[in-house]
C-alpha cells in the first residue's frame, strides 16, 4: 500500500513533469562588494537589538573573567557544557567549576537529555558560525553537543570565535554544503519571543530566557 | 465532515455583525501589515529577490518528481523514514498508525497547515494519543476547541481577554498581562515538551540534496518537538521541496521579510535525518510524511499550478480587503484568503464552499504583496469561469450575455433606471428566482446615472490627482 500510494502520485507527477515540457534554471543570490562584513562590531550591534547581550574577550584571560562574572551575577549553581575546541580554548570546565559551578559533561547526560536538564541553570555551548548580517548563532548538533544544552536551561552561553564570523546566511548555506549535513542545525537570532496574543511581542517564550555572547577576539 | 454545503456568505455575514473579533482582527493585522511594509520598503531589491524566487519556485515545480526521489534517497542516507500519502484521510492514518504501533501517547506539535489540512489532531485523538499544539497560537485556539484563523498567527482574532478567560478555566491560572499569560503557557507546555513520546513539526522548504526538513519560528517550540522526543514526524506537501541549499537561500531570503517583516526569524531550523551514532539527544525516529492530497493533479494543470509556488508567508491574507473584514474562519477552509480561495477548492478533501473563488474584489493587493510572483485575481477569475461553465446559473448567463453587447447591456440598464434602480424590488418579488439570488448578498451601487456618462467627470478627477482614486 506504501508503494501504491508513491508510485501514484509519481505517476501524476511525471505525467505533469514530462520532457519536453520547459526546465527552468533558477539564479542564485549574487555575491556583491559590501556583503563581505563579518566582524565583532557589526555582529554585536544586530546582535543586543535582539535580546542577547555581548562581551568582548581579547585573550583567554579575560574570556574566562566574562563567564565567571555572567555565572555569579545570574546566580548559576549547575551548568552542562558542548565538547567543543572553542570551549578548551578558555578552559570553560574549569573557570565554571572555579566560580563554585556544578558542571555535567555531555558523557554524564541520560538517554533522555532534554528532561534532565529542566533543573539545570546554564547551557555552555560554543557555534560552528555567527552571522554578522542577522546576529545568529550557529549550533550544529554532533556527539558530544547535544541540542538540549542550548534549548532546555533557562539560561545559554555561546562562545563565537572570531574565526567562525560569516556575513550572512547564504555564506553559512555555502559552508553547511562543503560537507555532510549534521542532524541538526540552529540558525538562532535573538530570545525566544512570540505576538500570538494580539500581536504583543513577548521575549522568552520557550528556550533559554536570557543569552549571553562572549567574542574570542583572538581566535 | 459537514453534508450541508458550507454558505461562504451567510459566514461572512455572520462574522461582519461580530463588532468585537473584526475590532480585534483589524488592529492585528495592521500591525502585520506595518511590519511587512517597513521590511520591503528598506529592501530596495526586493523585486530582484521576487524574481529569483519566482525562478526557485518554477525550477522545483517543473523537476518535482526528481527532486522528491533525491530528497527521500538523502532523508533515508541519514537515518530517517519517508512515507507517501495520497490523500488527507491516508496521511493522518498513516501518522496514527504509525505513533500507535509504537506505544506513543503524548504528541507535541509545531504548528503546522498541512496537519490541519489532513485533519490530523481528530486522527490521533480518535486513537487515544493527545496531541498539544505547542506554538501559542495553536495551544490557545485547541483549548478553545476552535481552528486558526491565519497560516501564520492562527490566534490573530483571539483578544487578550478571551485568552484570560480561556486559561482560568482550562489552566487554573491566569492573568490578564500578555507576558505573563505567555509564561503561563510557558510553564505549562514545557511539561509536555519534556515528558512527550514524539514530536510532529509541519515543513517549510525541504531541501532535496541534503535531505533536510527547514522550519522557520520565533518561539523555539518546533526546535523542542523535533529535538527532545524520542520521535519526530515532519510532515510536508509535496511542492515544498528546493533542489540545492543554494535554492533554498533565495526563499529563505524573501519568506521571513513577507511574513513577519523580519531578515530571519528567531530559530531557523535545519534538521536531516535522525540522531546520528554517539549522539545522546534528538530523534532515534526520524520519519518525513510527503502529502499529495490533490497537487499532483493539479501540477498538470498549465493555469492553475502557479498556485504551487506559495511558500505559506501569509502576505496576500494580510493585504486582502475580504481577509480584514470577515475573518479567516467564514472561508470554511483550512487555507484561506486570496492563496486559500485558490487553493482549496483544487485539494481532493475541501470542506469549504465551492464558491469561494467568488469572495474577492480583484484589487490585486495580493498579487502585488506575494513573494512568489502568483496572480491571484487571475487564478480565481480562472476559477470562476471554471466553475460557471460547469453549474450554469442562468442570472450569470444573462449578466454576460449583456456585458458582451453594450447595446443590450443599456437597454436593461435603462429599463432597471426607470422601475428599479437599485434592483431591490426584483430581488423581493422573486427571492428565489435566480435573479433573485444572484441579487442577494450583492450591494449595487444603484443605477441612477449611467456609469457612462459619469466616466468622464471621474477620469478628469483621476488625472488631476495622478492616478490615485
Amino acid at each position: 500500500m506504501k508503494t501504491r500510494a508513491k508510485n501514484a502520485i509519481y505517476a501524476r507527477l511525471r505525467a505533469a513533469t514530462r520532457p519536453g515540457l520547459p526546465r527552468p534554471a533558477a539564479a542564485t543570490i549574487p555575491r556583491r562588494p559590501g556583503r563581505g562584513v563579518a566582524d565583532f562590531e557589526t555582529f554585536a550591534a544586530v546582535l543586543t537589538t535582539l535580546g542577547p547581550t555581548f562581551a568582548l574577550a581579547r585573550t583567554p584571560g579575560e574570556a574566562q573573567a566574562a563567564l565567571a562574572g555572567f555565572v555569579a551575577a545570574n546566580g548559576v549553581t549547575t551548568a552542562v557544557r558542548w565538547d567543543h575546541p572553542d570551549l578548551d580554548a578558555v578552559d570553560a570546565a574549569a573557570t565554571l567549576a572555579g566560580a563554585g559551578v556544578a558542571v555535567l559533561a555531555p558523557e554524564e547526560l541520560p538517554d533522555r537529555v532534554c528532561p534532565s536538564l529542566a533543573a539545570v541553570d546554564l547551557g555552555v555551548t560554543a557555534v560552528t558560525a555567527a552571522l554578522c548580517a542577522t546576529g545568529s548563532l550557529i549550533l550544529a548538533a554532533a556527539p558530544g553537543r547535544e541540542r538540549g544544552t542550548p534549548l532546555v536551561p533557562r539560561l545559554h552561553v555561546a562562545l563565537v570565535a572570531k574565526s567562525r564570523l560569516l556575513p550572512d546566511l547564504p555564506a553559512l548555506l555555502d559552508l553547511l554544503g562543503q560537507a555532510p549535513m549534521p542532524s541538526a542545525v540552529n540558525c538562532v537570532s535573538g530570545v525566544s519571543s512570540t505576538g500570538d496574543i494580539e500581536f504583543v511581542y513577548v521575549r522568552g517564550v520557550h528556550g533559554p530566557l536570557a543569552v549571553h555572547v562572549i567574542g574570542l577576539d583572538w581566535l | 465532515m459537514s453534508t450541508v454545503p458550507y454558505d461562504f456568505g451567510q459566514a461572512a455575514a455572520k462574522a461582519l455583525r461580530d463588532r468585537q473579533s473584526r475590532a480585534v482582527l483589524h488592529k492585528a493585522i495592521g500591525h502585520i501589515r506595518v511590519l511587512r511594509q517597513r521590511s520591503v520598503n528598506a529592501m530596495p531589491d526586493f523585486a530582484e529577490r521576487q524574481a529569483r524566487a519566482v525562478a526557485v519556485r518554477e525550477k522545483t515545480l517543473s523537476r518535482l518528481p526528481d527532486l522528491l526521489e533525491k530528497l527521500e534517497a538523502k532523508v533515508v542516507a541519514a537515518g530517517g523514514n519517508v512515507h507517501y500519502a495520497e490523500d488527507a484521510a491516508s496521511a493522518s492514518g498513516l501518522i496514527t498508525r504509525l505513533l500507535t504501533e509504537r506505544g506513543v501517547r503524548l504528541v507535541v506539535k509545531g504548528k503546522s497547515m498541512v496537519s490541519e489540512e489532513i485533519g490530523l489532531n481528530d486522527a490521533l485523538a480518535a486513537a487515544g494519543i493527545e496531541a498539544v499544539e505547542t506554538d501559542l497560537g495553536e495551544y490557545i485556539i485547541q483549548l478553545a476547541g476552535q481552528k486558526p484563523s491565519h497560516i501564520l498567527a492562527p490566534a490573530l482574532h483571539v483578544s487578550k481577554e478571551q485568552v484570560s478567560a480561556l486559561f482560568a478555566h482550562k489552566l487554573g491560572r491566569t492573568s490578564t498581562d500578555i507576558p505573563e499569560m505567555t509564561r503561563i503557557a510557558r510553564d505549562s507546555l514545557r511539561q509536555k515538551f519534556l515528558a512527550a513520546d514524539a514530536g510532529i513539526t509541519g515543513c517549510n522548504i525541504a531541501i532535496a540534496e541534503t535531505g533536510t526538513v527547514t522550519v522557520l519560528e520565533n518561539e523555539g517550540n518546533i526546535r523542542l518537538s523535533a529535538s527532545c522526543p524520542p520521535i519526530h514526524v515532519a510532515v510536508m506537501t509535496l511542492e515544498k521541496v528546493v533542489e540545492t541549499l543554494a535554492d533554498a537561500a533565495v526563499i529563505l531570503d524573501i519568506l521571513p521579510p513577507s511574513a513577519t517583516g523580519q531578515t530571519l526569524p528567531v530559530h531557523l531550523s535545519f534538521f536531516t535525518g535522525a540522531r546520528r551514532e554517539g549522539e545522546r539527544d534528538g530523534p532515534k525516529e526520524m520519519h518525513l510524511v510527503i502529502v499529495d492530497n490533490g497537487r499532483s493533479q493539479l501540477l498538470a494543470d498549465p493555469v492553475l499550478r502557479s498556485i504551487l509556488r506559495c511558500i505559506r508567508c501569509g502576505a496576500c491574507l494580510n493585504v486582502c480587503p475580504v481577509y480584514q473584514s470577515v475573518g479567516g474562519h467564514a472561508y470554511g477552509t483550512v487555507y484561506p484568503g486570496p492563496m486559500g480561495s485558490v487553493l482549496s477548492p483544487l485539494l481532493k478533501d475541501n470542506p469549504g464552499d465551492a464558491r469561494q473563488p467568488f469572495a474577492c474584489t480583484h484589487c490585486a493587493a495580493c498579487a502585488e504583496a506575494c513573494p512568489a510572483g502568483i496572480d491571484h485575481p487571475a487564478l480565481l477569475q480562472e476559477l470562476r469561469r471554471r466553475i460557471s461553465a460547469e453549474a450554469s446559473d442562468p442570472a450569470v448567463t444573462a449578466l454576460s450575455l449583456l456585458a458582451r453587447h453594450p447595446l443590450l447591456f443599456d437597454t436593461a440598464a435603462a429599463i432597471g433606471r426607470t422601475f428599479d434602480p437599485k434592483l431591490r424590488e426584483v430581488a423581493a418579488v422573486a427571492p428565489d428566482s435566480p435573479v433573485g439570488r444572484f441579487l442577494r448578498g450583492r450591494e449595487f451601487p444603484g443605477l441612477s446615472r449611467p456609469f457612462s456618462r459619469r466616466f468622464k467627470a471621474l477620469a478628469r478627477r483621476l488625472s488631476r490627482q495622478g492616478g490615485r482614486s
